[in-house]
């Protein structure tokens, strides 16, 4: 049980944390896109690249900062359900 | 393998006979009805084309046995008779010869060249072969066949088949087909001799496996080309052969090389038949050498198979839906490189040793511990050390020869593959990036710059192999430098290249250079942990080495001015960037702090400009998540720096850094933050000396708990703290002061609280005036909460409830406020309140002075209070104001007048904060004693300097032991009269080492044992160990010390000597008197030195009356302060019988 949450806070912090990267690198991302070298296994190499970052971070710092997601996501989903009614 | 299509046409509907030599001229034939007919169609003939046609007619009886038609068992009936009529006789002396007709019309074609009929002959037997192959009973009939192959007519017809033109690929296949066919039979019972007649049939292999289709499209599995049937034929070899004939077979070397240069060119599904058998026959066996395997999977080889990395997968061809989904070839391809490249066990991958180049013995080195040479040149000293700048040699030459082939930036399974290769053999990790000069990392937003930015960060990441790839242990010498280095931060990374990235308007290219030097100063401290285990002593040859590896790698990476600096530029969303660099500085002190504290750099605007985004971003959400953790990194950067300031206010901000952190810690984080936060904190508390911690438990967490319970309050209260803060880091010792006066005030000897807080009593100080400066009534409620709970948290954590009390008097008094006053006074409950306390301890204190108790059981003939007169001597205690007291005396008055014991006792203060001031002083009055004129200033400084160095490192957690206290004391007294006896025996101690062992009973065995050092003084020396030992003699670790020791076995042997003086013995007895005053004292000299019977013998043993009551006070003293059911327990009853007479 304990490993499972482990995986899924770290598929979830490797998901937030490439979601980040794509923020804070827009400009950059599309750019390499256009370079002329960018083919064959081009795209999955630079999200591998990004994820790579994700090692710096311990278990314990993905677990607190998903945590601190969630805690701020149940504010942002009363929210969104108040939209959709 | 699917059926392959006759050259002459399917039979049924070639009616008529065509006489011509052309090669496709479609060849005639007839169905055939019985085995007769059969054989006589089989018959030899002049006439060739008469042959030709009895041939196709047997292959359309076999073809119809192979395709399983609908006259299949009908055929096969017919060419079972067949095979049996034709079986040939056995004839002693002669080899029997199978189908001799059929071998004479292929003698015959071969002789007039007719190729029709050469290539028809192959095809039957082969057809034949595969038939029989499937049918059990006939396999002998093959075998027997296969033999007539291999007699000498037929092998030279076989290889004049093999060797026919390039173009004669009807003649070339079928015949390798037979070869195959006959090599697979019976598991392969013939595979070995047919190898052994190599020069025949394996005629022009290498060529013919050179023969790759030529045609357009796709080549067709069915109508396999020349090539195809080669390498199966090879394949069917290396699955069949025994190891011997197999070894042969891959020294061919023509033959090897031949299969795998077309490798890139083959059809998809021969590719992975090669894959396949490669895998099984050759990497997976493990009995074939490791030398043969290396024969075809050779660096070209290797290099080839990689050449399918990208291998265009178009669909396979599933005509006849029987090719069922493989491993496609690029995935084949990875997984035989895996195997080969990094399993040591069956690959080609050779055992190495890691960060050591190839040829060196790291351990053949052995240190020259008595010359001083090696000292002078140290790590120079070893030729090796500096030579692999260039190259490193490896063991694993042909890896390193083909990994440079790969192009690990553009694919992901060859950046898998380098990289488990190099973990497999970290020694071809610094040759990889010497050798391959292309690889540049100047900065370029490109697919290739990422594909390198990510091949080094895997790099870098690698774990270093144990022990630097040494098997056992570490060697005498560490790895070169260079490697080492080129390990942790490769080649590529260079200065300048580092330097453009940081610098580039890319964001992305700086961030990834910042996260590459993180990872490369995270593997730089592993690397320097290995080599502090490595290092025996502090001067090692490691040392050494790691002090070069940090200098060399500091050279080749950025300034860390240039990382501040990159870090300023950042904006407040970018998040990761921000803490990744601020992760990269904290890194930088971290594990190069003397060389990152060279730079001067300020953390304090950067500090209060992060804790501001924090407390801006309200704490919830990933993103103030992230920045926590940046604010952790820069507050950790902050504890290091000396600069630091975090006390002092800005005019950013209200209140100091320290206390703002407080706040946000306590408001806005909760939840959310780790263990770093509160750490930093109480790191800085300590420091600055506002709380005493003890062991786990930090002094300032019942401040904290009292923020966190006492909710959000006034700014004017956070001035409040702020300010008693910075008035205590100011001051500490002032307030240590204080508290002393206050606890001696209250009750002389504290025995419940052993933890202090000066900042409570800087609070207390300080109420006053915040009251005069009339707060408003929320305020001063929020204020009383706060204190009321503060004073809860602090006697849960132990702080002195007598100083609690004597604080809150002093808050009360300061409100001026009875009602307020009234709910911060602690509960006045005399009597109760040592329960009360001692209950929030947790255990009861020993309860170390309890001379004074009144048994009133008064002894036959000494009272308890008389006994005491003679045999108690007091405790050494500390004179008022020793901390600051001496400083103003001259250092002759110091030793006289006993400043400097006194100050010495404090070392074995309750409080850890006086003990850390006792030893600050004590370091301060020895340089003042050295300074002086003081004739023994050299001794008394030693004497200082020795006891600061052993109390050091003990201090922090418990009080200093009394018996190195004492000692020090008593030596004082020696060390300023030089004409003592035993001023000779206390300098050989301090010259004996710097360290005292707090263990150890200084001068115990210099005077039991070694005599004395001037005639006739032994007894004085033995007094003044006496004398000595009652003083040493004050708390429960005391007690264990000498028992330890068996300092009570030492004594009670003493006084059977009979030279013994009264006084001597009495001192004896002082020192067992000491030991009843102490907790669990009289348990451990009756248990286990047998005290009583010793007292029992003594008193029996005098003849004096006055000695004899002595010893029978002694006993009943030893017996009222034990434990008597458990010593009555543990002896049965006889203890008490002793005692009682």
């Amino acid at each position: 049980m304990g490993k499972i949450t482990d995986q899924k806070t770290e598929a979830d912090f490797t998901s937030y944390y490439l979601q980040q990267s794509t923020k804070e690198f827009a400009e950059d991302l599309d750019k390499i896109r256009n370079a002329d070298d960018f083919k064959g296994d081009a795209l999955p190499m630079l999200i591998r690249s990004l994820q790579q970052g994700t090692s710096m971070f311990s278990a314990t710092d993905q677990k607190r900062i998903m945590e601190a997601k969630q805690t701020s996501s149940v504010g942002e989903r009363t929210d969104s359900e108040k939209e959709s009614a | 393998m699917g059926k392959r299509k006759s050259y002459g046409g399917d039979g049924i509907h070639a009616g008529k006979k065509q006489k011509t030599n052309h090669v496709h001229e479609a060849s005639t034939s007839e169905e055939v009805y019985t085995a007769r007919q059969l054989r006589h169609l089989l018959t030899f003939e002049q006439d060739l084309q008469k042959s030709r046609h009895g041939l196709q007619s047997f292959k359309n009886v076999l073809d119809s046995i192979v395709n399983n038609d609908e006259k299949k068992s009908e055929h096969m009936q017919i060419l079972l008779e067949f095979l049996e009529s034709s079986k040939p006789r056995e004839i002693e002396d002669e080899v029997p010869v199978y189908l001799p007709d059929i071998m004479e019309t292929w003698s015959m074609a071969s002789q007039m060249n007719n190729e029709n009929v050469m290539s028809a002959v192959p095809v039957v037997l082969a057809l034949l072969l595969k038939v029989i192959s499937a049918n059990v009973d006939q396999v002998s009939y093959g075998l027997g066949v296969c033999r007539t192959l291999l007699q000498k007519r037929q092998q030279e017809l076989i290889a004049r088949n093999l060797s026919a033109d390039k173009g004669k690929d009807f003649v070339i296949s079928p015949t390798l087909r037979l070869l195959r066919e006959a090599i697979c039979l019976d598991g392969g019972a013939l595979a070995a001799p047919i190898f052994r007649a190599r020069i025949n049939t394996f005629r022009s292999l290498a060529r013919n496996l050179g023969l790759k289709y030529i045609g357009s499209g796709k080549e067709d599995p069915k109508r396999a080309s020349v090539r195809t049937n080669a390498t199966r034929l090879l394949l069917s070899c290396l699955k069949l052969l025994h190891n011997e004939a197999k070894r042969d077979l891959l020294l061919q070397r023509d033959i090897v090389a031949a299969l795998m240069r077309h490798l890139r060119d083959d059809p998809p599904f021969l590719i992975s038949e090669i894959l396949d058998v490669l895998k099984t026959s050759v990497v997976q066996d493990k009995k074939l050498a490791k030398e043969v395997k290396i024969k075809i999977l050779n660096a070209y080889s290797l290099t080839q198979i990689a050449s399918l990395y990208g291998y265009s997968t178009e669909p396979t061809d599933s005509e006849d839906g029987t090719e069922t989904r493989q491993l496609s070839v690029e995935d084949a391809a990875h997984e035989i490189l895996l195997a080969t490249c990094t399993d040591s066990a069956v690959g080609i991958c050779r055992s190495q040793q890691g960060y050591y180049p190839e040829g060196i013995s790291p351990d053949t080195f052995i240190p020259d511990t008595e010359g001083a040479d090696r000292l002078d040149f140290g790590l120079d000293s070893i030729p090796w050390m500096n030579k692999f700048t260039d190259d490193v040699p490896v063991r694993n030459m042909l890896l390193g020869e083909f990994i440079e082939s790969l192009r690990p930036w553009s694919n992901i399974k060859q950046s898998e593959l380098l990289l488990a290769i190099f973990s497999a053999s970290p020694e071809l990790i610094a040759r990889y990036f010497i050798h391959k000069k292309t690889f540049t990392f100047d900065p370029k937003l490109s697919a290739t710059w990422i594909g390198y930015a990510s091949l080094l960060y895997s790099v870098v990441k690698l774990p270093i192999p144990p022990f630097f790839g040494q098997s056992n242990d570490y060697a005498a010498v560490p790895p070169p430098t260079s490697v080492v280095l080129d390990n942790i931060i490769p080649p590529p990374m260079t200065l300048k290249a580092m330097n453009r990235c940081l610098t580039n308007k890319s964001k992305l290219i700086s961030f990834y250079a910042i996260r590459l030097l993180i990872v490369a100063l995270e593997k730089l401290d592993k690397a320097l942990v290995m080599h502090r285990e490595a290092s025996a002593s502090p001067n090692s040859i490691w040392q050494e080495a790691s002090r070069r590896v940090v200098d060399d790698f500091y050279r080749r990476i950025p300034d860390i001015k240039d990382i501040i600096n990159y870090y300023r530029t950042l904006t407040d969303g970018d998040f990761l960037q921000r803490e990744a660099a601020s992760r990269l500085i904290l890194l930088y002190y971290e594990v190069m702090p003397q060389l990152a504290l060279k730079v001067k750099f300020d953390v304090c605007p950067i500090l209060l400009a992060t804790i501001q985004k924090v407390e801006a971003s309200n704490g919830a959400g990933e993103d103030a998540a992230i920045s926590l953790l940046e604010l952790e990194h820069v507050c950790a950067v902050a504890k290091y720096s000396p600069s630091m300031r975090w006390f002092g206010r800005a005019a950013e901000l209200p209140t100091s850094p320290f206390t703002t952190l407080l706040r946000l810690y306590t408001e806005k984080t909760t939840g959310m933050s780790g263990d770093t936060l509160s750490q930093i904190l109480s790191y800085v508390a300590n420091e600055y000396q506002l709380v005493e911690s003890v062991l786990q438990s930090s002094g300032l967490d019942p401040l904290i708990a009292a923020l966190r319970n006492t909710g959000s309050i006034d700014s004017t209260i956070w001035s409040f703290i702020d300010n008693c803060a910075e008035r205590c880091s100011r001051t500490p010792t002032k307030y240590l002061e204080m508290i002393e006066q206050r606890v001696e005030g209250v009750d002389a000897v504290d025995q419940t609280g052993k933890r202090t807080c000066p900042l409570l009593m800087s609070i207390a100080e300080q109420l006053p005036f915040l009251v005069s400066t009339s707060p408003g009534k929320e305020t001063l409620k929020q204020l009383v909460a706060f204190l009321r709970e503060y004073l809860r948290r602090s006697i849960d954590f132990g702080v002195s409830r007598n100083l609690l009390k004597s604080i809150s008097g002093l808050l009360v008094t300061a409100l001026g406020d009875e009602k307020l006053g009234s709910k911060i006074t602690l509960p006045e409950r005399t009597g109760s309140l040592d329960e009360d306390t001692d209950m929030l301890d947790g255990e009861p204190e020993p309860r170390l002075q309890s001379t004074a108790e009144n048994k009133g059981n008064s002894v036959i003939q000494l009272s308890s209070q008389e006994l005491e007169d003679r045999l108690a001597v007091p405790m050494l205690t500390s004179k008022e104001n020793a901390l600051l007291r001496w400083s103003s005396k001259p250092p002759e008055e110091l030793v006289e007048e006993g400043h400097a014991a006194s100050l010495i006792l404090l070392l074995s203060s309750e409080h850890a904060s006086i003990r850390k001031e006792a030893l600050t002083n004590v370091l301060k009055m020895a340089a003042k004693i050295k300074e002086s004129t003081y004739e023994e200033n050299e001794q008394i400084w030693l004497l200082l300097m020795e006891l600061a160095e052993s109390a050091k490192d003990l201090i922090a957690e418990a009080p200093l032991p009394s018996i190195l206290v004492v000692f020090a004391c008593r030596a004082l007294d020696i060390l300023k009269t030089p004409l003592h006896c035993l001023y000779e025996k206390v300098n050989l101690f301090l010259t004996s080492g710097p360290v005292w062992q707090p263990n150890n009973i200084p001068l115990l065995k210099a005077i039991l044992q070694e005599g004395p050092t001037l005639d006739g003084s032994y007894y004085t020396e033995i007094s003044w160990l006496l004398g000595f030992l009652v003083d040493s003699l004050r708390t429960s670790q005391d007690i264990a010390l000498f028992h330890q020791r068996k300092v009570y076995e030492k004594l009670f042997t003493l006084v059977t000597n009979p030279y013994m003086g009264i006084n001597l013995r009495t001192q004896v007895l002082r020192v067992l008197y000491r030991t009843t005053c102490i907790s669990g004292g009289s348990d451990t000299v009756i248990t286990r030195f047998g005290a009583l019977s010793w007292l029992v013998a003594q008193k029996a043993a005098t003849t004096d009356d006055m000695e004899k009551r002595l010893y029978q006070a002694m006993i009943s003293r030893l017996w009222e302060t034990c434990d008597q059911k458990r010593i009555a327990i543990w002896s049965r009853g006889t203890m008490g019988k002793l005692v009682q007479g």
